[in-house]
């Protein structure tokens, strides 16, 4: 209902008006530093990488010429790309995997263990706070060759050594597991929240309808931590599909191509083949493919939410 | 509005006071300086900039070392135009840099390059590019004591030296390793390539394709032989077990500890790390077998330490300054031995430890330039490391290596 004085046409109203559209304007105006540095640190660089995929650019001269889709028809036909994609893969859902099914065993096994739970909580959550460069490299000297802690435990049981890391399909799955540990307490946090969002009621009406322990889990329990579950299984997916340090302070990616994923594929093409193209090519095809899963990954956990 | 008035007056003091040039009063050049060192070699550069300061106030110094990561840095600043004032070449002053520098031949201590590498840091249009510290001349480091206990020579043919590692596995029980590269780190199976790809291709006037790896119309099937030689070495037990994964500490330490015999590709830089571990190890250095029959053995060389000034910097005098320093006979004394190799400019005696006896007894064997550097196209070395690793992986096959390289070769080239 419009007072007198605001009725539309008269200059009381329009100054009234005037004054509410400037201080919708300033509070507009707070947007501007937060779209400055998205537009500067995210939509530029990402167009920017779209339109240097276009081009044979060596990654530093000044002179390039484009070459239309010729780096995406290349990366197609390319083998170490396809052993990469494959690769990225197995980062990616293999470490949500392993993530998932620890991070809820320990968040179960927490939930009813209160006396010890901050401090297992703690000593899973740990690792998180290591840079992960840091966790590769301790990593790696467990798995050395020479000198490796793995290696000196087999020569007690007079085995020869192993060299862990020459093989490159067993430097994939040792890497992957590597970013599992390191990040499983991530997805532990995340469950035991939702575990304690679910109201003991609920837990107790199955009890009287003598519900056993994995009905009560699998029909209580599960349905209610779906959003528990999208957000570790989708954060902890795009984090392993871009992993980066672990590999690099490992194996570098090798022996050869091995062990690389996209991201330190990108980063080979980019600095050392003076591939600048190249790379960014591949980096559009690794965000059309983190895009496309997690779109999928969210229309899934949508549909199998359940409101409390 | 009183305090608003001053706070400009300052700043626009503070920005004149900025742009004045350095050494008016009070007023300080500030060089950035980027080097591609490691550890020993480093610490000696970092040294002298010390004294530098020390002796030139007005000028600070912001000293960056980025080891490996090196070449990254420097692309992406070359991307973006904005150079260190001074910084290291790393072997490609010419090839990749040559852009970016200002002319030091006019230079005092310009006339005193040796002339062995002068051509190499000169450009087409007579610019010198860096001050070279020292000359690299590079073959393999090798334990003398064990040579001298298993009473081995020196190979100077691969046969040779397929000869002289069966009888350092055969006579030491397998504990010695007669060939190790810290292949883990890509670069030493680079090395590999990259020094024999001399023997093999360039320096026995019968196989000499320089002039074909020049115009593009080499065949590039020739490049099996050096792959499957590889693969030789592997299959005899005569490269390290770990190759795949040791990295270059570890052949320091292998070498140090006498559990191997010959460093493959490394070149006297090694030998102040491995006497860190080993005080006596007692090293030498040969130069790489001949492949070809009537060949003689080669040394490869080039640049090494070397500093640039970017043509643009805002402080080009101060850079000048700051690399003539480096230029003075006690300060390349101590880069050259720091390195085991001799300094870059005449009149410099330098003490080269145990390497003091090979540098005279093989005065006579010809130095190459890095062949990658020389006849391949600019990026093609990440390719012979990487796909190195495949071939010693299984990964791929000698044919499957040459293919690689070819088309590499050919996207390089044509990329120009």
């Amino acid at each position: 209902m419009h007072s007198r004085n605001s009725r539309p046409g008269r200059p009381g109203s329009r100054i009234k008006k005037l004054k509410a559209s400037v201080a919708a304007g300033s509070v507009n105006v707070m947007y501007l530093p937060a779209l400055a540095f998205v537009s500067v640190f995210i939509f530029y660089p990402f167009f920017r990488g779209i339109y240097i995929s276009f081009t044979n650019w060596n990654g530093y001269s000044s002179s390039f010429r484009f070459v239309g889709f010729e780096q995406y028809l290349t990366m197609f036909g390319d083998k170490n790309v396809l052993n990469t994609i494959v690769n990225t893969f197995i980062y990616g859902l293999g470490s949500t995997f392993f993530q998932t099914v620890f991070g809820l065993a320990l968040a179960l096994f927490l939930d009813g263990n209160r006396r010890i739970k901050s401090v297992v909580r703690t000593v899973v959550y740990l690792p998180v706070i290591i840079s992960p460069l840091i966790m590769g490299y301790i990593w790696y000297f467990f798995f050395r060759y020479n000198g490796g802690a793995v290696n000196d435990i087999l020569a007690l049981f007079a085995k020869e050594p192993v060299d862990w890391f020459a093989n490159g399909r067993r430097s994939v799955w040792i890497i992957m597991l590597v970013n599992s540990y390191q990040f499983v307490g991530v997805s532990m946090v995340m469950f035991l929240a939702g575990l304690q969002s679910i109201p003991p009621s609920y837990h107790e009406a199955a009890v009287i309808d003598g519900a056993s322990p994995f009905k009560r889990f699998r029909f209580v329990t599960v349905p209610l931590l779906v959003p528990a579950f999208a957000s570790s299984v989708i954060f902890n997916t795009i984090g392993g599909m871009k992993l980066f340090d672990v590999i690099v302070a490992t194996t570098d990616g090798g022996p050869g191509y091995a062990s690389q994923s996209l991201s330190t594929m990108m980063y080979d093409l980019y600095f050392s083949k003076q591939n600048a193209g190249y790379a960014a090519a591949l980096g559009i095809l690794m965000f059309a493919i983190i895009v496309i899963l997690s779109v999928m990954l969210l229309e899934f956990f949508k549909r199998k939410r359940v409101d409390l | 509005m009183k305090k608003l008035n001053v706070a400009l007056v300052l700043l626009v003091a503070t920005v004149i006071c900025g742009t004045t040039a350095w050494g008016a009063d009070g007023a300080k050049a500030k060089l950035s300086v980027f080097n591609n060192q490691s550890q020993i070699a480093q610490g000696v550069l970092e040294a002298i900039t010390d004294d530098f300061r020390k002796a030139n106030p007005n000028i600070e110094v912001d000293f960056q070392s980025y080891g490996k990561d090196y070449e990254s840095m420097m692309k992406i600043k070359m991307a973006s135009n904005d150079l260190p004032d001074v910084f290291s070449t790393h072997g490609w002053a010419v090839a990749r840099y040559d852009e970016y520098l200002a002319d030091l031949s006019k230079e005092a201590w310009a006339s005193r390059v040796q002339g062995s590498i002068r051509d190499v840091i000169t450009d087409k249009s007579g610019k010198l590019c860096v001050l070279p510290m020292d000359l690299d001349i590079t073959g393999m480091t090798y334990n003398k004591d064990i040579f001298k206990q298993y009473g081995l020579k020196v190979p100077t043919t691969f046969k040779e030296l397929l000869a002289v590692c069966e009888a350092i596995k055969t006579k030491s029980g397998g504990k010695i390793t007669p060939l190790h590269y810290g292949g883990g780190d890509s670069w030493p199976i680079g090395g590999y390539y990259d020094f024999n790809s001399t023997a093999y291709y360039v320096s026995s006037p019968a196989h000499n394709y320089s002039a074909q790896l020049l115009d593009g119309s080499f065949d590039w099937t020739k490049y099996d032989e050096i792959s499957k030689n590889l693969l030789l070495l592997k299959e005899k037990q005569y490269l390290n077990k770990d190759i795949l994964t040791a990295k270059y500490t570890d052949s320091v330490e292998a070498l140090a500890k006498g559990t191997a015999a010959i460093g493959g590709c490394y070149g006297a830089y090694i030998i102040t790390e491995i006497k860190k571990i080993n005080p006596d190890f007692h090293a030498g250095m040969m130069p790489i077998p001949a492949y070809w029959d009537g060949d003689k053995p080669t040394f490869i060389g080039g640049e090494r330490t070397t500093w640039g000034v970017w043509k643009d910097s805002k402080y080009v005098d101060a850079a000048k300054k700051y690399v003539a320093f480096f230029a003075q006979t006690p300060n390349l004394k101590k880069v050259s031995e720091a390195n085991g190799i001799p300094a870059g400019l005449d009149g410099v005696v330098s003490n080269l430890g145990d390497l003091t006896e090979d540098y005279t007894t093989y005065k006579s064997a010809k130095i190459f330039p890095y062949f990658d550097r020389a006849l391949l196209p600019n990026g093609m070395w990440d390719v012979m490391c990487k796909n190195g690793q495949d071939l010693l992986a299984g990964g791929i096959t000698p044919k499957d290596f040459s293919d690689n390289m070819k088309k590499e070769y050919l996207r390089l080239r044509n990329a120009k």
